[in-house]
C-alpha cells in the first residue's frame, strides 16, 4: 500500500490518541512498562480499579443500553397516552375541582388512569422481558482476552476489563482486544482488514521504531483493536482502550441515527391518520349535540368519550407485545433481535443482501484439487504440499490448514516420521512463496516451493510434463498460465508447486536457492459455502425474499460460489463499473444484477440505498467493518456471532448459530408478527371509521346520546382488553409465502369498505331499541306521554352498549382471516377465549349491580332474539364486502 | 311491533342513513365486476349508487352472458 505524505497540519490536528500510539511505537519495553507504572506480573487490582475509573470500560459500543426512567417514560409516553392524559385532566377539572359539591365524579377519570396504566405497563413489562432476554443471549457471544494481572498471573478476563497499561497475550485466532504495542513477538502476522480494508495479513514486529511514522496504522509494531491475529504470538501492553481506539473512532463515526425504516414510517403514518380522525371527529359530534341538545357539558363529555374511543391506546403495547412474542421466539432458535422492531422489518424484506465471506461461505478454505502440469489429479502433487505445509513453522495460512486437514490419513501421517526439517525460507508477501528442505530416511534431500503461479514460472526452468522432466518453453508455460486461468474461472484459488532434488548447499539456505526448480503441479482450493446456503437461499426465494451478493471478492471466485447456492449468476456487477453508473443507471442495474464484486463499503451502501429508492424494503446480513456502511443503511442488519463487534453493533439481528435456515424462520416469524400488528390496526381503524358514522347518525336524528360516557369508555376497555390476545393469535400459511410491508393506504382502503360494514348495524340496533325494544318496555314511544323516559334511554344505551361489544369482538374473528372464520380458519386459543370472555363480561354487566352503577338496565329477553339476528346478517354482510374487497384489492391484510 | 310515535324526524333519519349505507356497501358489486371487465371503479360505483337496480340487471345480465358462452364452448 502506498504510504501518503502527511502534512504538519495534519500531524497538528492528529488526535492525542494517535499522538500517544505513535510515541508508544518508538520507546522500548522497559520505558513502555515504566510509562504505565506496570511490570510483566501485571497490576494489582486496585490499580486496575483506578485506572478504569480515568479511562472506562473497553468499549466501543456508543449505543448504551437506555436507563430505568427513560424506557419507564417511553413506555408511558406516548402520541396516544398523551392524548388521554390531557383528556383525564380537563376531566378532573370539570368532574372534581370545580364540580359542585355531591356530584363529584372521578369515575370517568379513573377509568381514562387505568387504560393508561394498563396500557404502559404492559408495554413497560413486554419490553422490560425482552431486552432481559436478548441481554442474556448476548452474555453467549464469548469475547474474552489473556492478560497479566498480579493476583491472578495469566488469565482469560472479559475484554471490556482490560485497561491501557495491561499485558495482553495474544495467540493466532485472537482477536485484538485493544490498541496495543508489541513488546516480545514470534512469526507475528495481523489481519487488519477489518480496519483497513487490506485483505494481506501484515507482519509485526517487537522493535522500537527509529523514525516516527505519518500514522499509526504505518507502525509495525502497533496493533489495532478489531484486527486479529492471523499467526505467531506476542505479547503486548494495551496503549489505548475502547473509545480511544482507532476502532473506537471507526465506530463513533458510524454511531449516527439511523434513517427511518419502512416499520417507522409505517406507524407513524397510522398513528397521523387515527389522531386525525379524531381531531376531526370530536368538534363535530360536541357541536352537533350541544346545538340539537343544548346541554353543552353533557356534549362536550360525550364528545371526550368518543375522543378516548377512537383514540387506540392499545396500539404501542399491541405492536411491542407482537415484536416482543416474535423476538421471543427467535431468541428460542439461539438469534438475537437487537432491535424489537427489525422483527417486522423482517418480514417486510424483500431483498436480502448478503456479504459473501464468513456469511455465506465458511471462511474456512479447503483444498479442492491436487493436480500435475497438464491438469490432472496427482497424490504426488498433494505429498509435496503436506511436507511444505506441515514443516514449515512460519505463517501458517489457511492454505496450509486446507493442505494438512486433507491429508489427515495414510500415507501422509507416516511421511511426518520418514522426513526430517533441514531448513525452510519462510513465507513474505514480497515472493508470494515459501520453502522448506527436507531429507527422507534415504539421506536425500528435497527443496519444495509452493506459491502464486507466476512467482513459481519465475523460479522454475523445468516441468514434469508427460512423465518426463522437459525444460519449461513457451508452449509449456503457456499450457500452465491456461489451466491456471480455467482453474481460476471455476473460482478456485491456485497455487503452483515445485521442487528442486539435492540442493547444492545444506544448511544455510537463502531465497537465493529458489531457483533452477521443477514445476510438479497445483494445488485449487475452494472457500466453499455454509451447508445450508444453498437450502436457505432456495427457501427465502420460496417466500419471496430475492437475495443478492455484495462482496469485496473478485468475480470468478464469488459467480463460482454464488452458482454452487443456487444465485442465478447472469451478469457479475463489478465496483469499477458502479462508479460509473449515475444512480439513474444503477437503480435498473440493481434489479437486473444478483451478484457484485469488488465492492467498497461505500459501494455497498449505494447498492442498498438505491434498492430502498426502488421501494424494496433491503436486509443485510455482513460480518465485517466494511459491511457497517451497508447495515446502517438498510432496513433490517443481520449479522453472525463471529462477526466484528462494530458489525455486531449495527447488526439488529445476530445469529448465534451459523445454521442460515433460521433466516428462513426469521422472515416468518417477522410476517407472523407483522400479519398480527396489521390485524389489530386495520380493525381498530375500521371499527373507529364505522363508528364515527354511527356516533353522527345518533347525534343528528337521536333525541338523546346512544351511549354515556362512563359507558362508552368501558366498552372501550373490554374492547382493548380482548385485543391483548391478538399476539398469540395464528396467520393463515398464505399469508406468510409474501413479503409484506407497510402501506397506509390499504388501511384507509380497508376501514371504508369493512368501517361502514359495521355502521350498518348500529345503526339497525338504534331502530330496534328505539322503536321496538324500549317502547314495550318503557310503556311507549319516546316523549309518549306514559313513557318512563329513563328506562327507555337506560335501555337504549344498554342495547347498543351489547351490541356494540358483540360486533366490535366479532370483527376481530371476521377480519383475521379472508377464509370463513371458525370454519375455515381458526383464531388461536387464547384470542378465542379473550374474546368470548370479553363478550360474556359485556354482557352480564347490565345484569350486575356495577352495571345499574353506570346507568345501565337489564335487557329483556326480546332483544337476544334481535341480538341474534343482527349478528348473523352483520357476518354475511361483512363476508360480502370481505370477498368484494378481495376481488379489487386482492389482499385482505 | 315498531312504535314511532311523534319520532317521525328520527324514523325517516335513521332508516334513511341505514338505506344510504347499505346501497353504498351492495354498489361496490356493480363497480368491483365492472372493474374486473377494466372499466372505472369509481365511474360505475357512482353509478351504481344512484342507479343501483339498473346497474345490478347490467351486470348480472353480461355474467349470465359470459356464463353461458363459456359453457357453449
Amino acid at each position: 500500500m502506498k504510504k501518503q505524505p502527511v502534512s504538519a497540519d495534519a500531524r497538528r490536528g492528529m488526535s492525542t490518541g494517535a499522538q500517544r500510539l505513535l510515541r508508544s511505537s518508538m520507546m522500548d519495553a522497559e520505558a513502555l512498562l515504566g510509562e504505565y507504572g506496570n511490570t510483566c506480573a501485571g497490576y494489582d487490582e486496585e490499580t486496575v480499579l483506578a485506572r478504569r475509573g480515568q479511562y472506562g470500560r473497553n468499549e466501543t459500543s456508543v449505543e448504551k443500553p437506555e436507563p430505568f426512567y427513560k424506557k419507564l417514560s417511553e413506555a408511558f409516553i406516548n402520541p396516544f397516552t398523551v392524548v388521554l392524559f390531557i383528556l383525564a385532566a380537563i376531566l378532573f377539572l370539570t368532574d372534581v375541582a370545580f364540580a359542585a359539591p355531591g356530584e363529584k365524579d372521578p369515575s370517568t377519570v379513573i377509568i381514562i388512569a387505568v387504560m393508561v396504566l394498563i396500557s404502559g405497563t404492559l408495554r413497560f413489562v413486554q419490553e422490560a422481558r425482552s431486552d432481559s432476554a436478548a441481554a442474556k443471549l448476548r452474555n453467549m457471544v464469548h469475547t474474552s482476552a489473556t492478560v497479566s494481572r498480579a493476583a491472578t498471573g495469566k488469565t482469560d478476563i472479559p475484554i471490556s476489563d482490560i485497561v491501557p497499561g495491561d499485558i495482553v497475550y495474544l495467540a493466532a485466532g485472537d482477536m485484538v482486544p485493544a490498541d496495543v504495542r508489541v513488546l516480545a513477538c514470534k512469526d507475528l502476522f495481523i489481519g487488519q482488514s477489518s480496519i483497513t480494508g487490506e485483505s494481506a495479513p501484515v507482519e509485526k514486529t517487537a522493535a522500537p521504531l527509529a523514525k516516527t511514522e505519518s500514522a499509526p496504522l504505518e507502525c509495525s509494531n502497533l496493533a489495532f483493536m478489531g484486527s486479529n491475529v492471523v499467526s505467531g504470538s506476542a505479547v503486548c501492553i494495551a496503549v489505548a482502550t475502547g473509545g480511544g481506539t482507532s476502532f473506537g473512532a471507526v465506530a463513533k463515526s458510524l454511531a449516527g441515527k439511523r434513517a427511518a425504516t419502512s416499520f417507522d414510517k409505517g406507524v407513524d403514518a397510522v398513528s397521523r391518520v387515527l389522531i386525525r380522525f379524531m381531531l376531526c371527529m370530536v368538534p363535530v359530534v360536541f357541536l352537533i349535540n350541544g346545538f340539537t341538545d343544548g346541554d353543552w357539558l353533557e356534549a362536550f363529555m360525550f364528545a371526550v368519550s368518543v375522543a378516548v374511543g377512537l383514540t387506540p391506546e392499545m396500539l404501542p403495547m399491541i405492536v411491542t407485545t407482537n415484536l416482543a412474542k416474535g423476538a421471543a421466539a427467535m431468541a428460542k432458535k439461539k438469534t438475537i433481535v437487537k432491535r424489537l422492531d427489525a422483527m417486522q422489518n423482517f418480514g417486510a424484506m424483500d431483498v436480502l443482501c448478503t456479504d459473501k465471506t464468513g456469511t455465506i461461505t465458511k471462511d474456512k478454505v479447503v483444498l479442492e484439487r491436487y493436480l500435475d502440469v497438464e491438469g490432472n489429479e496427482d497424490e504426488r502433487v498433494l505429498r509435496h504440499a503436506f511436507l511444505n505445509s506441515y514443516f514449515q513453522t512460519g505463517l501458517k495460512n489457511l492454505m496450509d490448514v486446507a493442505v494438512i486437514n486433507h491429508a489427515k490419513s495414510e500415507p501422509y501421517l507416516s511421511m511426518k516420521e520418514q522426513y526430517t526439517k533441514v531448513d525452510e525460507i519462510p513465507f513474505d508477501f514480497g515472493r508470494r512463496r515459501m520453502s522448506v528442505v527436507v531429507r527422507d530416511s534415504g539421506g536425500k534431500t528435497q527443496l519444495i516451493t509452493k506459491g502464486a503461479v507466476e512467482e513459481m514460472l519465475a523460479i522454475s526452468s523445468y516441468a514434469e510434463y508427460k512423465g518426463r522432466i522437459v525444460r519449461l518453453t513457451g508452449e509449456v508455460r503457456s499450457e500452465v498460465y491456461e489451466t491456471a486461468r480455467r482453474l481460476s474461472g471455476e473460482g478456485l484459488r491456485v497455487l503452483a508447486v515445485a521442487q528442486r532434488t539435492n540442493p547444492p548447499v545444506e544448511g544455510v539456505f537463502s531465497v537465493r536457492d529458489e531457483s533452477d526448480m521443477v514445476l510438479i503441479g497445483y494445488l485449487a482450493f475452494l472457500d466453499p459455502p455454509k451447508e445450508t446456503a444453498a437450502s436457505a437461499i432456495k427457501a427465502l426465494r420460496s417466500y419471496g425474499v430475492d437475495v443478492k451478493v455484495l462482496t469485496g471478492d473478485g468475480g470468478a471466485v464469488t459467480k463460482n460460489v454464488c452458482g454452487k447456492v443456487g444465485l442465478s449468476v447472469g451478469r457479475v456487477l463489478l465496483g469499477s463499473e458502479i462508479d460509473r453508473m449515475d444512480d439513474a443507471a444503477l437503480t435498473s442495474a440493481v434489479e437486473e444484477t444478483s451478484v457484485f464484486a469488488k465492492l467498497t463499503p461505500p459501494q455497498k451502501a449505494r447498492i442498498v440505498r438505491v434498492l430502498r429508492q426502488n421501494g424494496h424494503v433491503t436486509g443485510f446480513m455482513g460480518d465485517g467493518i466494511n459491511d457497517a456502511p451497508a447495515m446502517r443503511t438498510a432496513d433490517v442488519a443481520v449479522s453472525v456471532d463471529t462477526a466484528v463487534d462494530i458489525a455486531k453493533e449495527s447488526a439488529d439481528i445476530i445469529l448465534l448459530e451459523k445454521d442460515l435456515m433460521v433466516l428462513e424462520q426469521g422472515v416468518v416469524e417477522g410476517r407472523r408478527v407483522f400479519g398480527n400488528i396489521i390485524k389489530y390496526i386495520k380493525m381498530t381503524a375500521s371499527s373507529n371509521f364505522g363508528n364515527m358514522f354511527s356516533v353522527l347518525a345518533a347525534s343528528v336524528f337521536l333525541p338523546f346520546l346512544p351511549m354515556r360516557p362512563i359507558q362508552l369508555l368501558l366498552l372501550n376497555m373490554i374492547y382493548d382488553a380482548s385485543c391483548i390476545a391478538i399476539p398469540w393469535d395464528n396467520m393463515d400459511y398464505d399469508y406468510l409465502k409474501t413479503p409484506r410491508k407497510w402501506d397506509a393506504s390499504s388501511i384507509s382502503s380497508f376501514m371504508a369498505w369493512l368501517g361502514p360494514t359495521s355502521s350498518v348495524f348500529d345503526i339497525v340496533t338504534y331502530i330496534v331499541m328505539f322503536f321496538f325494544i324500549c317502547p314495550a318496555a318503557a310503556g311507549g314511544a319516546y316523549g309518549a306521554a306514559g313513557t318512563d323516559r329513563n328506562l327507555f334511554i337506560s335501555l337504549f344505551n344498554t342495547g347498543w352498549f351489547v351490541e356494540s361489544l358483540w360486533s366490535q369482538t366479532l370483527v376481530i374473528h371476521m377480519i383475521r382471516t379472508p377464509k370463513v372464520p371458525f370454519i375455515e380458519s381458526h383464531a388461536s386459543p387464547p384470542l378465542l377465549f379473550s374474546t368470548s370472555a370479553a363478550i360474556a363480561a359485556g354482557t352480564l354487566v347490565p345484569f350486575t349491580a356495577f352495571g345499574r352503577i353506570i346507568g345501565m338496565s337489564p335487557l329483556p329477553a326480546e332483544y337476544f332474539p334481535w341480538l341474534a339476528v343482527i349478528l348473523l346478517c352483520y357476518m354475511m354482510l361483512a363476508t360480502f364486502v370481505k370477498k368484494m374487497y378481495r376481488k379489487k384489492y386482492v389482499e385482505l391484510l | 311491533m315498531m312504535v314511532i310515535g311523534t319520532n317521525t324526524f328520527t324514523a325517516a333519519g335513521l332508516f334513511a342513513v341505514l338505506a344510504a349505507m347499505l346501497l353504498g356497501l351492495f354498489s361496490t358489486y356493480p363497480a368491483v365486476k365492472a372493474g374486473e371487465r377494466g372499466k372505472s371503479f369509481l365511474k360505475w360505483y357512482i353509478f351504481s349508487f344512484f342507479f343501483f337496480p339498473v346497474a345490478l340487471a347490467a351486470t348480472v345480465r353480461r355474467e349470465t352472458g359470459e356464463s353461458g358462452n363459456a359453457s357453449e364452448k
